[in-house]
């Protein structure tokens, strides 16, 4: 029969040559993979400007593991292993066959027992660490440098907005947008306000991304579109004049929801996000000049509650529609009685406070487009007139719709029937700071009817709402006294 | 007279096979070694070698088919030795001789014997007179020559080794080899061999010309006052027990595998096959021809000391096992296209692994 020395040799060759097998089919597997993504990644990347990552990933991965997959694993046999070593040792299939044919059920005739023998004397030429070096396939010395420019790819190195790119002139447009972007940090700066300058860090920092073209084509697009409308609404966009009447924080307060929206939707990184939280303490910072305090902004006219301003405060966004449009006058809930005494009569659910905003000629100001009112602002507003979209008439907050509930700090100060007065404010109060925060009504008025006039000019105050907001300000013109 | 007995190693399960003289005619191997086998077979070389001057993968051949039962047929001009070559195998081998010289009038009694009239005691009874067919070794002059009639008188006892007369079956004895030689370029009042008849031979051989060393050394011999003589090695006994030990000689699947697909090659009417062969082979080699590839490559083995059947001798024997088998049409004849070339491409395309 087969010699007991010649049988555990081939099984050991056997072993090494499944073991050396497999190190090549991984080996191989993860040549194709590096290839196959250095191609394709190289590829979307420049198509996309480094889009396509995942995509890559996943299809190099199977084009490398896929055929090793498919071919399957050879299994080596004893027989297998005698038919290698014949043939690298020229033994002329002596053992192959003497494996073959080494059948315990069957006798030997004479020539097998003299090839067994033969094949016995062989077993002294089988060394299988020589006949089977263990070692790794040709192509493992390309995989460093295949590797390390998987790694190279896998960055964020492709240039993005070259011509044959997917959505450049999305991103050339943005380029030119960041401009203005950065026009308006730089005058954001000039106002020379410590509390802004995380705010206006942030804005430049978004411009110099969308100006380098640092963010994907869709990103750069929300982005771009949400700047365009929150720059427009909100004049914010920096004019020839500048922003001598300082920014509006309403209008601050958007464009970093917006933002933060679209990137939280991007699932951008934390630390390229817009912090809102910047704004927020800018806005409840009871140094600040903004005025929303009642301490410095506006005249202080007692507390009817313990809540105070910048307090924590829920509410709903129920006003709001999903898809940015204006909400209809049904369900604004305004309720306007026209009163030619100019006496409030109505109830304004959106934002209109009875004190009356306090936005300076060129700015906004309140409600007049709530689409555009941060969410702070509206929740604000619902809580205040208690009969508004955002809220109940018993002041309640009703949930929105999609059960989604925000927490966000608010600025303001309660009045005295309970109701917390919060309102866009201008960074500079009208009034000075040794006015006491109060002014003449008078004053008041004339301030407020410059600024309608300009803003009803304007075509962002929505159709529906234009004629209400002039009849309500024309309502409120000085008269002989009586009304006061 | 040769004791004989079945062939130990065939299994009664098996299918009923085609009787075969080697099959029927296995003695008990008095062989002890490998070492004496080897020894054996390498003095039938040099004893030929004495008197046969050059031309060793021929003998070598010529003792391969011997040892693996077969027939040979011997193609060369006249004056190249073959008469002598077989003449010396005869006489190494310690085996009867006889030669035939063919000739378009001789007859099939000529060769195989006849029934003559002769009285026995006072009564005259029809006496089988054996022909010179009844030899170990028949030399077969010039085949070619004689009738098909004639030729096809050796169909059976070529290959059922007997012969039949007047109804009656005669055995021929054992070992029992036709050694037949003809002239390729003679071609005038020729027969060529009918393809049932040429299938039967193990072999063909081409006759070449020696070399000038050999050629010198054939003057040597044959020309001085002592002409050299071949003594016997063995018998007809201890041939029989060899050629019984051929047949035991083991054969790997894949092996065996790259054999017949090496046969199946030479049909034009595959799919597969070569455009070589699809463009000149009009019939391709038989089963017989399969047959004759492994027992030639199984006594080629036995030769060389080895006992297993390898990929080489394969190789080495697909010429002469198949070269006579391949039929090829007008367009190889035509372009001069050889079944030589024919076959060196079929092993040139077929590989040694299914699949490899």
């Amino acid at each position: 029969m087969l010699d007991e020395a010649l049988r555990s040799k081939l099984d050991q060759i056997a072993r090494r040559r499944s073991l050396v097998e497999i190190l090549a089919a991984a080996v191989h597997g993860l040549v194709r993979f590096c290839v196959a993504f250095i191609v394709v990644r190289a590829v979307l990347g420049l198509l996309t400007g480094g889009g396509g990552l995942l995509f890559a990933f996943a299809l190099a991965l199977a084009i490398g593991a896929v055929p090793s997959a498919a071919r399957g694993r050879i299994r080596h046999t004893r027989l297998s292993a005698a038919k290698y070593a014949d043939r690298l040792l020229g033994l002329e299939d002596r053992l192959a066959t003497a494996v073959e044919k080494a059948d315990p059920n069957l006798r030997p005739d004479t020539v097998t027992t003299w090839l067994f023998a033969d094949a016995a004397r062989c077993a002294a030429r089988l060394v299988p660490e020589k006949l089977v070096p263990i070692s790794l396939p040709p192509a493992t010395k390309w995989l460093p440098l295949l590797l390390a420019m998987v790694v190279i790819l896998s960055l964020p190195i492709f240039p993005r907005g070259l011509p044959f790119q997917l959505g450049s002139q999305v991103l050339e447009k943005a380029a030119g947008k960041a401009e203005e972007l950065l026009a308006l940090a730089e005058q954001l700066e000039e106002l020379n306000d410590p509390l802004l300058q995380e705010v206006i860090a942030e804005l430049r920092r978004v411009g110099e991304n969308l100006r380098d073209k640092k963010l994907p084509a869709g990103l750069a697009a929300e982005l771009v579109s949400e700047l365009e409308k929150e720059m427009q609404h909100s004049s914010l966009s920096p004019g020839d004049e500048g922003l001598e009447a300082g920014p509006n924080l309403a209008g601050l307060q958007n464009l970093a929801q917006r933002l933060r929206t679209i990137e939280d939707r991007h699932g951008l990184p934390q630390g390229q996000r817009i912090s809102r939280e910047a704004l927020s303490r800018y806005s409840r910072n009871p140094e600040s000049g903004a005025g929303l305090t009642g301490e410095r902004g506006l005249p202080q006219q007692g507390r009817g509650n313990e809540q105070q301003a910048g307090e924590r405060f829920s509410g709903d966004m129920e006003e709001w529609d999903e898809d940015g449009g204006y909400p209809g006058e049904d369900e604004m809930g305004f309720d306007y009685e026209e009163d030619p005494s100019g006496s409030r009569s109505g109830r304004s659910g959106e934002g209109a406070d009875e004190e009356g905003a306090s936005a300076l000629p060129g700015e906004s100001g309140w409600g007049e487009d709530e689409e555009y009112m941060s969410e702070s602002l509206e929740q604000a507003v619902g809580s205040t007139a208690g009969s508004g979209p955002g809220g109940g008439e018993d002041g309640s907050f009703t949930e929105p719709p999609d059960g989604e509930r925000e927490e966000a700090f608010l600025s303001g100060r309660w009045q005295e029937d309970g109701s917390l007065f919060t309102a866009p404010a201008p960074l500079r109060s009208a009034a000075g700071p040794d006015e006491g925060g109060s002014r003449p009504r008078e004053t008041s008025t004339t301030i407020y009817t410059a600024g309608v006039e300009g803003a009803v000019d304007q075509e962002s105050i929505p159709l529906a709402y234009r004629l209400w907001v002039k009849r309500y300000f024309e309502a409120l013109e000085p008269d002989s006294g009586d009304n006061y | 007279m040769v004791t004989t007995r079945p062939n130990p190693g065939a299994s009664s399960a098996a299918p009923a096979a085609p009787a075969t003289r080697a099959a029927a005619f296995i003695p008990t191997t008095s062989f002890s070694s490998a070492e004496e086998v080897k020894t054996v077979i390498n003095h039938i070389r040099q004893e030929i070698g004495k008197v046969f001057v050059g031309h060793n993968e021929l003998v070598d051949e010529m003792i391969a088919a011997i040892l693996a039962g077969g027939h040979v047929l011997l193609e060369g001009v006249p004056g190249l030795g073959k008469t002598l070559l077989v003449r010396t195998i005869g006489r190494v081998l310690d085996l009867s001789f006889a030669r035939i010289q063919f000739t378009p009038d001789l007859m099939p009694a000529d060769i195989l014997g006849t029934n003559v009239l002769s009285p026995v005691g006072s009564e005259r009874v029809f006496h089988f007179q054996r022909g010179p067919l009844f030899a170990h070794v028949i030399l077969a002059d010039e085949i070619n020559r004689a009738t098909p009639k004639t030729q096809s008188a050796l169909l059976e006892a070529m290959q059922e080794l007997k012969v039949t007369v007047g109804g009656q079956s005669y055995e021929l004895p054992q070992p029992f080899f036709v050694l037949a030689t003809q002239n390729p370029i003679e071609m005038e009042g020729t027969y060529p061999l009918p393809e049932a008849q040429i299938d039967r031979f193990l072999f063909k051989l081409e006759v070449g010309l020696p070399d000038l060393d050999e050629l010198r050394q054939i003057i040597e011999r044959t020309t001085g006052a002592a002409v050299p003589e071949a003594r016997p090695v063995i018998g007809a006994g201890k041939l029989l027990e060899l050629q019984a030990l051929v047949r035991q000689v083991p054969l790997a699947a894949h092996v065996r595998d790259f054999a017949l697909r090496l046969v199946m090659a030479t049909h034009p009417q595959r799919a597969e096959a070569l455009p070589v062969v699809k463009n000149y082979v009009r019939f391709g080699a038989s089963p017989r021809g399969a047959q004759a590839l492994i027992l030639a490559a199984k006594a080629w083995a036995l030769m060389a000391g080895r006992f297993n059947v390898s990929h080489e001798d394969i190789q080495r024997l697909v010429l002469p096992a198949l070269r006579h088998r391949l039929l090829l049409n007008f367009e190889a004849e035509a372009e001069m296209v050889t079944s030589e070339k024919v076959l060196a491409e079929i092993i040139a395309a077929v590989p040694r692994e299914d699949g490899a």
